[in-house]
């Protein structure tokens, strides 16, 4: 099929295994779109209720002082958009940090100060694990070819990333308007051991914690046996 | 070449030479020092970035298999008071359980981070700050004058130690006490255990040594007797009831501890007791000066996960 044809979001490679060795992905995000137009990238977590613990200074020691619900965080954003997206004022009206802060709702420890600072802390922690980010420009157009553009962009998804489904959009602007919007699925499972470990965990977590105890009493015989029973004790 | 390994349960991945040097270090200390490595293997996980209570259930973990070893060679040499062992292990088990629902309600009302780091702090501080004036003193050649200041305490501490019900002999240690006794002292190193990750050595060696009157020789194995099984229980527990124990974390810890514990204890060999105590003393210190700093520093984010996951 002619890449040039159609204009579907692209993302390489389509899938993120977690494995052992996982220490998180770049991925490729990419589109042909009209000559002339403009393109948003946006990558979206499930949302999901998040419970964080807000800090404050209890006795001159910073510690938790309440818990704070936030409804309909999704579990990772990232944006994309092309260069010339870059100044415009009404993109960040349509896409971005300002959509996700509208759509959530705040609950238990509020500072006095309101939701507004909470919603910044939201975002510096989310950035700060590497699941929340917008990147103007980000896009390069890179040909064109029978009255169409390639645009490209990379994002990487962190080692900390959660398995999931994940919601990829690419929108097509025309002066600023969505004319054309597509959406594709991003899987990230995981594989192998640590899909092994980690549903033993939850699901069998009797016989995760035996395993866990059996594995170590072994393996600390096998070890006093190579240094002939002296131990880290 | 790719170095770094997925922790599942952790949920993140972290560089095995990280984990391994990490193991490396604490297991050199141990072998150095002779005391258990888990008070100071949990901050240092904290600090390479695991989640405080993944680090506390999975060094528990480690603990069973560092310990598995070591009990096992001082049974081989008659180290161990099964008698004692057992009594204080019930104590532990009784301990361990309440320490680990201690955790759970902490993390109701989300506190759990905090109270781990205030009790590590408190803890740190009061056995560096002891073990640093002791053998400072020792250093400078001025042994302990205080006979006449403990003669009065020892015996009010006797009379207290015979007051007790259900007087028992325990042959191997050579003491006559009651159940009790090391019962209570067992739980109190079991909620420690559970909520630290910590075997507790560093706790229960003194504690045997001047509160259960045992000999020196008999404390270690049976130390290690009763803080292998409290372990076991500790993560069986944190296991089912907080789903916090990563079994790749503990392995690649105890495969550095074990081998960096037979470097530490040759270098043991050439070192005056007194020197050792105070660098172990020193390092301590350093960790309580650290966490401390996290408490009073202000945190780079305002929000935190609830059971720093």
């Amino acid at each position: 099929m002619d890449a040039w044809a159609d204009a579907h979001l692209r993302i390489d490679p389509p899938y993120v295994h977690i494995r052992e060795s996982f220490q998180g992905q770049p991925l490729t995000l990419s589109a042909a779109i009209p000559d002339g137009a403009s393109a948003v990238v946006e990558l979206r977590g499930q949302a999901k209720e998040l419970v964080l613990l807000r800090q404050g200074r209890r006795g001159g020691l910073w510690m938790s002082v309440g818990e704070v619900k936030i409804a309909n965080c999704p579990s990772l954003y990232f944006l994309l958009t092309t260069e010339d997206l870059k100044l415009h004022a009404d993109i960040e009206k349509q896409f971005g940090y300002d959509v996700i802060k509208n759509g959530l709702t705040f609950q238990g420890a509020i500072p006095q100060n309101g939701a507004a600072s909470l919603f910044s802390e939201l975002v510096k922690l989310k950035e700060h694990e590497g699941l929340f980010g917008v990147f103007p420009g980000a896009l390069k157009k890179t040909e064109s070819k029978n009255g169409q553009t390639w645009v490209r962009g990379q994002i990487f998804m962190p080692g900390n990333v959660s398995a999931g489904v994940y919601k990829a959009s690419l929108f097509i602007l025309n002066s600023g308007h969505v004319t054309e919007q597509r959406r594709v699925d991003l899987s990230v499972e995981m594989k192998g051991m640590p899909a092994i470990l980690a549903t033993l965990a939850h699901e069998h977590a009797i016989l995760y914690g035996v395993l866990a105890v059996v594995i170590a009493v072994v393996t600390g015989f096998v070890m006093g046996f190579i240094f002939k029973g002296r131990g880290a004790h | 070449m790719n170095l770094s390994i997925y922790l599942p349960i952790a949920g993140n991945s972290v560089n095995i030479l990280i984990l391994l040097g990490l193991g490396g270090i604490v297991g050199f200390m141990s072998g150095l020092f002779g005391v258990g490595g888990g008070f100071l293997m949990t901050p240092l996980l904290i600090m390479a970035g695991i989640p405080p209570l993944v680090a506390a259930a999975s060094d528990s973990n480690q603990i069973v298999a560092a310990s598995t070893s070591a009990t096992y060679a001082h049974y081989r040499m008659g180290n161990v008071d099964f008698k004692m062992g057992i009594v204080l292990l019930i104590g532990g088990v009784i301990g361990g359980t309440l320490g680990v629902h201690l955790i759970k309600f902490l993390r109701s009302l989300g506190n759990a981070d905090f109270a781990i780091k205030i009790t590590y702090v408190a803890m740190l501080g009061i056995v560096g700050s002891y073990m640093f004036a002791e053998s400072l003193q020792s250093l400078r050649e001025k042994p302990l004058t205080s006979r006449s200041v403990e003669t009065p305490k020892r015996s009010l501490y006797t009379k207290l130690m015979h007051s007790l019900p259900w007087q028992v002999e325990f042959h191997k240690s050579g003491v006559t006490l009651s159940p009790l006794v090391p019962l209570v002292l067992g739980a109190l190193v079991g909620v420690l255990a559970a909520i630290m990750g910590v075997g507790g050595g560093f706790i229960m060696v003194p504690v045997m040594v001047y509160l259960l009157r045992m000999p020196m020789h008999v404390v270690v194995g049976t130390s290690l007797f009763q803080i292998l099984f409290t372990c076991i229980n500790v993560t069986i527990m944190q296991a089912v009831t907080n789903y916090t124990v990563d079994i790749i974390l503990a392995v690649l810890l105890l495969l550095g501890s074990t081998v960096g514990a037979q470097f530490g204890a040759r270098l043991s060999r050439r070192l005056k007791g007194d020197q050792l105590k105070i660098v172990l003393a020193s390092v301590v210190l350093l960790v309580m000066v650290q966490m401390l700093a996290g408490l009073i520093i202000p945190p780079h984010s305002m929000l935190t996960y609830k059971g720093g996951h």
